[in-house]
């Protein structure tokens, strides 16, 4: 195996949470997402959640401000 | 030598790659952690929808203000949840601990047992946050909820 393909598995193995990856999950990683470098598919992952997390954040923020609005007193 | 053995290791490689994406070129499965985070991502936008429901439920006299109060508790427990998925998700842990991490989140999160607590319509508020925690569940092979 050649130091790109090395280096390409080590990357895929940080990108994707599932231990050694198989040749086949490689390829199936590469036809979903054509062109993209184990950097950007790492941080579309990491984009993705962090939407998820400033949704999260949002709906807890307008959640306490209406019960201190209406809180009874 | 040496140099032969990696032109022989790569051409192998090639050989094994060219006839794998043959079979599975029609039916590329989507990676796990892209599939989980864009779940996570489907929960919180339901959250949001349904914090602003129960507010406008609460709003119109639907339902009581102590009903408002039980469902944004689990609101709040769920996205509390969700956070501590995503956490999970970028961690440096391998899949298998974090689909056992994930599924103990959602087990121990106590959303199953809330709609018996509640009225038909604050029920159908819960009921759109289950279905999506229970997909969650099933990307990761955990239980119902």
């Amino acid at each position: 195996m050649n130091p790109a393909t090395i280096a390409l598995i080590q990357l895929l193995n940080v990108a994707v949470p599932g231990g050694i990856l198989l040749v086949k999950d490689i390829i199936d990683l590469f036809h979903k997402y054509p062109g993209l470098t184990p950097d950007q598919f790492l941080a579309i992952v990491k984009e993705v959640v962090t939407k998820a997390d400033a949704t999260y954040d949002a709906t807890i923020a307008e959640i306490l401000a209406d019960q201190a609005a209406h809180k009874t007193p | 030598m040496k140099l032969q053995r990696s032109k022989l290791s790569a051409l192998v490689l090639v050989l094994i790659m060219t006839s794998c994406a043959a079979k599975n070129s029609t039916t590329p499965s989507t990676p796990a952690n892209v599939q989980m985070a864009s779940l996570s991502k489907a929960l919180a936008d339901a959250l949001s929808t349904a914090s602003k429901s129960v507010i406008t439920l609460r709003d119109n006299g639907t339902i009581s203000q102590k009903e408002t109060l039980d469902v944004q508790g689990y609101i709040l427990v769920a996205a509390n949840s969700g956070k501590q998925m995503d956490a999970q998700l970028v961690s440096a842990s391998d899949w298998p601990t974090q689909k056992a991490a994930i599924i103990k989140i959602w087990t121990t999160a106590g959303l199953s047992t809330a709609k018996s607590q509640l009225s038909p319509t604050a029920g159908v508020i819960l009921d759109t946050i289950i279905n999506v925690v229970n997909q969650i569940l099933a990307a990761v092979g955990g239980p119902a909820i």
